[in-house]
């Protein structure tokens, strides 16, 4: 089951390892974006980007270019490169890649259901789906109109069956309670790739459990922090956390008990890594806590492509690709919308 | 010669043309020598351009083909420019100034020259901010268009493309192959495309949105007639359907009779209809029953309706039409689902309806092209039966979902009827409107196939003038163009040719400038020109290391010594045959191959089909002399030796008076290896002896040779130092002990052994020494001479100096060099700050000019002198140098060792697939072993053990030759003249 180490790695996974270090030698530095921010128009944008290794992607895109096309066709392309690497692996590398999809397919499903709430056009929300959390039974997730439906007539087919066990008991779809599934699902599944890539061991353990307990945390932190003013019990927010991550026991204990942002802040204290980074958002204002922490997993993940043999840079590839197009968003819309001041908010990954 | 006649006739052309009936022949040879000839030092840019400029101004495009084509056969024959090959021709690093007017054609003047390295004036500014970025976008543009109508020809027919057309643009030309076709299709665009550009984009403009405006009108009228297939196929299954079922259950109910009284009212059926799983077949009966209630809906007006509907647009959802009523009892839906996705959703029906639909499908599967996605894709008619309002609902989303689309089908078979036959009157009616529409569509296609691969080129060509332009300065003062780049010193008029030829074309009236520079040592680029013939050699060297900037280039050297030296390791008569007329068709057939796309192998043996037919006609050569044809020595003069019954040894055919004696003859075979060797018992040792030595021979040969070249490159350099402290000691070095051995070798070869007396008292040996010994001797025990090594008198003494000579010559390649380099750092450094202020004098001056070039002009020589670093790096070159003269020499031996293994897997095919069988008798056995023969002939002695030879050749050239003198002090950069075919060429892809 352990993916090797050292003595065995290569056999089966060595050739993926190598693309996606190839990948991540085409992750745009930090030179590109300054040539990037300086761009004036979309169309400056893609002549540069063309010059990276995104090269001709917007090349067939007729004229007035649009964020939402940049964006879309740039998460295609590392999409494409994720699929192809995916169809590629074989197991446990497979599986593992396969729970990389899962917090997509939470994602989208939740869409759909908020969206179907809201009486939107299914067709119209699948197109805002994201590819890689696409599932068979996606588009017929309008009819269910209760949880339990849901899970007897769709998610049953899907991965994500097993984590949706615990909303079978809700009554109905309402915005909050849509909001508690996305949360007990995301709660379950990081349970279960905790558990896997522990099971694992090596490298990946290592350098996985890191990351997903840092997930854990600031799923855990934003629960919190977006609890207040809502309708949401302490009791049901206290279920809300995942069981791991190294705000367990204490912080978490305290963070259940938070009714402010200033408990919160208290609740953390004792961890320095997260000390430091509410301490940057409140003296910053130009930095939200959101920011900092995808600075920080960034970083977590940057860190992953030190190691070697292990399957960390998987999952590190697909978020930093994710902050990448991020990045050329927020660059895209900062030019379209004239904000050049707010331009340089972008995280920079190399 | 070619070189000359060919430019005498386009100088000459030139000059007649512009001076017509003024001057006679004599007169033209004159002007062409002053104009060919013109050196470059000497030259000013007005002055000379005056002769080319007006030659230019009527030179037509034969003239330049004659002319593209004489430089381009010409390179390393022609007298002026002789040794292309040897050095890098000389380059010149020149300014050339225009005006803005002429800037784009002149541009695409120079780029046709293929002779201009373009340098990056603006290396700072990214590639947006650049001053034609707006064009280089434009470009783009027009591409995405053209890619466009591009897709759609390609999509309609791919054999529309005219082929030919595309042919002339992509072919990967050597100069001579097709250059003229090629030429002359790019020289017809570029002439079209200086007024041409807008109005192309207008062109592909209006084209596109025709070409988008007809497809959208297409796709509607596909969309509708899919619709209408869909639904025939529907219908034709609901009518199967319920035709066979009704027949059935006819069948049934008499069953029924017999069996049970009790007939059941509708609704008792219906619930047997609704648990499908015990009471499947009943379906049919209900459905009989209901037939009324779905009739009295009036589907036949449902589906009027859905006609307008389809007609008036919005295609891009399904339709959903129920098949029948509002009945609270039983209904159904019909339509179309795709196979894949087919148990998917009867699983998905089942699950939300709590098994309380039926889901019936067609058996058969139907491919239907859905013109929405462009893609065929296998359908089955689906009809599901559901009852109550809330299922109704749950059954179309779900149905939705899984991409089905659903019909209305009257029920009533006559009413289907009609239906049925109105549907046909519209697919007629579409089908007509798309044919004649599709005919349109292929008349416009055909026009725009027709003119595609020029407007591409037309494009391409234009957006690699915007790219080259964007290189440039536009200096505001004088109001004029500045590039700044490399050309050949040789093609200063060719370059002076094309800047007025782009003046002229432009008119503008501002005169182009062209202005000579000096250059910072070792910046240059290095440029050969290349023929068909010394690409494959020269390309072999580079794939080693770029030569620098003057370098002496191995590879003319290598024309002969490769072919050589691998004929040594596959001397066969029979086999060179064999690879020379191979790379003899590859040769004569190559205008024709060239076009073809060959498989990867194929390709890569026309690539080198020069260097293989020398290599096999050199193993011709050294077959004759190791006598082999595939492994039967050939008695083409008659053997010199003669066997006879009173002795076990043979004796020299002059020479046997006494056969006891066994003499050797007199006069020895002519040409090569007497034959009878091959079949004597020491015939292996003999040749082992002589193929071991002459290994040696040539091995210590090749690599004095690359030292004396590294010489050469000391002395074109100069650098007295590399001469006197490395060239001399190393040429000392390996002379003393392996020239030592070579001349050994000729020495022992010389003594007629059998003719040697010898005296009891005498110092010299008596039979022949070993020559291994002598040589560990002369290192191991020096000062002594045993009896039996000595060669000559005074052998020790002789042995003596030259051991001391390769023990100084350690030393002298080690220290002088770096010490006298921090020697000279040193006396430097008091000079420095002189030094500098005169540097920055110099930049001043310059900046008047433009204050372009900056950045490159401070170089290594004033980084600080480390003594650690150089004296290491001696040490490390030295030690090389000695272990290295050693361990080359000895890896030679890989001719012998290869040769060797040549002859005995030749000679062992030979010896078991045709004597065996032909001793034996069997005539199977000869014909399957003549076969097999054949077959290890060529798979492995032709292909494998010539590729190991070749390998072998190759390292030896790499390692033993080159590393005596190739790139030691650094590559250099290759010249990259701005070309259109390169410019154009990633774009292709």
């Amino acid at each position: 089951m352990a993916p090797g180490g050292m003595i065995g790695f290569n056999v089966d996974d060595g050739f993926l390892e190598a693309i996606v270090r190839g990948f991540r030698a085409g992750v745009l530095t930090s030179v590109d974006y300054v040539n990037l921010t300086q761009c004036e128009t979309l169309e400056d944008l893609r002549m540069h980007l063309s010059g990276t290794d995104y090269g001709g992607f917007l090349a067939n895109e007729p004229a007035p270019l649009s964020t939402a096309i940049i964006a879309e066709l740039a998460t295609k392309k590392f999409v494409d490169e994720f699929r192809s690497i995916h169809v590629q692996a074989v197991e446990p590398l497979k599986s593992f890649m396969d729970y990389l999809c899962y917090p997509y397919m939470i994602d989208n499903m939740v869409l759909l259901i908020t969206g179907t709430l809201q009486n939107r056009d299914i067709s119209e929300l699948l197109d805002k789906c994201h590819p890689l959390g696409t599932f068979d039974s996606m588009a017929s997730m309008s009819i269910a109109t209760t949880p339990e439906e849901l899970y007897r007539e769709i998610i049953v087919d899907t991965p994500l069956a097993p984590y949706f066990v615990d909303c079978v008991s809700m009554e109905d779809l309402t915005d909050i309670n849509v909001e508690i599934i996305r949360n007990t699902l995301y709660k379950a599944y990081l349970e279960d790739f905790y558990a896997f890539c522990a099971r694992m061991g090596g490298s990946t353990a290592e350098t996985m459990c890191e990351i997903l307990e840092f997930e854990a945390d600031r799923r855990a932190i934003n629960i919190t922090l977006n609890s207040f003013g809502t309708a949401l019990s302490k009791d049901e927010r206290a279920r809300l956390y995942p069981n791991i991550g190294v705000l367990i026991p204490e912080g978490m204990f305290k963070l259940s008990r938070a009714d402010d942002p200033q408990m919160v802040a208290s609740a953390i204290d004792g961890y320095p890594t997260y000390r430091a980074l509410f301490q940057e958002a409140s003296e910053n204002q130009e930095k939200s806590l959101e920011d900092l922490f995808f600075t920080r997993e960034v970083a977590l993940c940057r860190n992953t492509f030190e190691m070697q043999f292990h399957y960390g840079i998987f999952y590190a590839f697909l978020k930093l690709k994710e902050q990448e197009v991020r990045n050329i968003t927020w660059i895209a819309e900062c030019i379209s919308q004239k904000q050049r001041r707010k331009i340089n908010n972008y995280i920079p990954i190399w | 010669m070619r070189r000359g006649s060919a430019s005498t006739s386009q100088m000459g052309l030139d000059q007649l043309r512009s001076r017509e009936a003024s001057l006679g022949g004599g007169g033209m040879l004159g002007e062409r020598d002053a104009v060919g000839v013109t050196s470059p030092g000497a030259h000013t840019p007005r002055g000379g351009g005056a002769g080319g400029m007006r030659a230019a101004g009527n030179a037509t495009g034969a003239q330049k083909r004659a002319h593209a084509r004489a430089t381009g056969f010409s390179s390393a024959l022609m007298p002026g420019r002789s040794f292309a090959l040897f050095r890098s021709e000389r380059m010149v690093h020149v300014r050339l100034y225009f005006d803005r007017a002429a800037a784009r054609t002149t541009v695409e003047e120079l780029g046709d020259t293929r002779l201009f390295e373009f340098q990056d004036l603006n290396p700072e500014t990214s590639a947006f901010q650049r001053s034609f970025a707006a064009d280089v976008r434009r470009c783009d543009e027009m591409m995405r268009k053209l890619n466009y109508l591009k897709a759609q020809v390609l999509e309609h027919d791919r054999s529309a493309l005219d082929k030919s057309a595309y042919d002339n643009f992509d072919e990967d030309e050597d100069e001579g192959l097709s250059s003229d076709v090629r030429g002359a299709a790019l020289k017809h665009t570029s002439s079209e495309s200086a007024i041409g550009m807008d109005d192309l984009n207008h062109q592909l403009e209006s084209l596109e949105k025709g070409m988008q405006d007809m497809n959208r009108h297409d796709q509607l009228l596909k969309m509708q007639f899919h619709q209408y297939v869909e639904m025939r196929l529907v219908m034709d299954f609901v009518a199967e359907l319920f035709l066979d079922e009704s027949r059935l259950s006819l069948q049934r109910k008499r069953r029924e009779q017999v069996r049970s009284d009790n007939k059941g009212t509708i609704q008792a059926k219906i619930g047997e209809l609704l648990d499908p799983i015990m009471h499947r077949s009943s379906l049919l009966d209900d459905v009989e029953v209901e037939e009324p209630s779905a009739l009295s809906v009036g589907p036949a007006k449902h589906f009027g309706a859905n006609g307008a509907d389809t007609a008036s647009g919005d295609n891009r959802r399904p339709k959903f039409r129920t098949g029948s009523s509002e009945s609270p009892s039983l209904s159904y839906f019909c339509g179309m689902i795709e196979s894949s996705s087919l148990t998917a959703y009867e699983r998905m029906i089942f699950r939300i309806s709590r098994g309380n639909a039926i889901v019936r499908v067609s058996r058969n599967a139907h491919t239907v092209f859905d013109p929405e996605t462009s893609e065929t894709m296998s359908k089955r008619p689906v009809v599901v039966f559901y009852s109550g309002d809330e299922l109704k609902n749950k059954i179309i989303k779900t149905s939705q979902a899984y991409r089905a689309t659903l019909y209305t089908i009257p029920v009533d078979s006559s009413a289907q009827e009609v239906a049925l036959a109105r549907l046909e009157e519209r697919m007629r009616d579409v089908e007509a409107v798309l044919e004649s529409s599709a005919r349109q569509r292929n008349e416009i296609l055909g026009q725009i196939a027709r003119d595609l691969a020029k407007w591409e080129a037309t494009i391409l060509r234009e957006k690699a003038v915007f790219h080259c332009l964007n290189l440039l300065n536009f200096d505001t003062s004088v109001r004029l163009f500045l590039a700044e780049g490399w050309c050949p010193e040789a093609s200063i008029p060719e370059i002076e040719q094309a800047l007025e030829e782009g003046r002229r074309r432009s008119n503008s009236q501002v005169a182009s400038l062209m202005e000579q520079q000096t250059f910072r040592e070792g910046s240059a680029p290095t440029y050969f020109r290349l023929n068909k013939f010394t690409e494959v050699f020269h390309s072999i060297v580079e794939s080693y290391g770029i030569a620098e900037y003057g370098e002496v280039n191995p590879a003319p050297f290598l024309v002969v010594t490769f072919p050589f030296l691998f004929a040594v390791m596959f001397g066969d008569i029979g086999h060179g045959i064999l690879m020379a007329m191979y790379a003899l068709y590859l040769i004569l057939a190559e205008r024709r191959l060239a076009r073809k796309a060959l498989g990867e192998m194929v390709q890569m043996t026309f690539q080198g089909r020069y260097i293989i037919f020398l290599m096999g006609v050199f193993s011709i050569y050294t077959g004759f002399i190791y006598n082999e044809f595939f492994a039967v020595p050939l008695d083409l003069f008659g053997t010199r030796w003669f066997y006879s019954m009173e002795s076990k040894m043979a004796c020299g055919v002059d020479n046997c008076k006494d056969p006891a004696l066994a003499l050797p003859p007199l006069v020895p075979y002519p040409f090569g290896f007497d034959p009878i060797w091959k079949s004597s018992q020491t015939g292996l040792v003999y040749f082992n002896s002589y193929k071991m030595k002459l290994s040696i021979v040539l091995g210590v040969c090749q690599m004095f040779m690359g030292l004396v070249l590294s010489a050469e490159n000391a002395r074109y350099f100069a650098r007295p130092l590399d001469f006197f402290c490395e060239f001399v000691p190393q040429a000392i070095f390996l002379l003393s002990i392996f020239g030592y051995l070579v001349v050994l070798i000729f020495f022992k070869w010389n003594v007629d052994w059998t003719a040697v007396t010898c005296d009891p008292d005498g110092l010299l040996a008596c039979g022949p020494p070993d020559l291994k010994s002598i040589l560990i001797g002369m290192i191991m025990s020096p000062g002594s001479v045993p009896r039996e090594l000595s060669l000559f008198p005074m052998q020790a003494v002789l042995q003596n100096v030259l051991m001391l000579a390769a023990l100084i010559s350690v030393p002298w390649m080690l220290f002088p060099k770096p010490f006298i380099l921090r020697a000279r750092s040193r006396t430097r450094r008091g000079y420095s700050a002189l030094e500098e202020r005169s540097a920055n004098e110099f930049v001043l001056d310059d900046e008047a000019a433009a204050g372009a070039s900056g950045g490159d002009d401070d170089s290594g020589d004033k980084a600080p002198f480390d003594f650690q670093e150089i004296m290491v790096h001696q040490m490390i070159h030295t030690i090389e140098f000695v272990l290295g003269a050693v361990s080359n020499t000895a890896s030679y031996l890989r001719l012998w060792a290869l040769s060797l293994a040549h002859a005995q897997l030749s000679d062992v095919f030979l010896e078991k697939l045709v004597m065996l069988p032909y001793e034996a008798g069997s005539v199977v056995g000869m014909a399957i072993g003549a076969c097999l023969w054949l077959a290890a002939t060529i798979g492995v002695l032709m292909l494998m053990e010539s590729l190991s030879a070749f390998l072998h050749a190759l390292r030896l050239h790499w390692v033993e030759f080159q590393n005596k003198f190739y790139n030691l002090h650094g590559s250099g950069h290759k010249f990259a003249p701005f070309e259109f075919r390169r410019a154009a060429s990633p774009a292709d892809e």
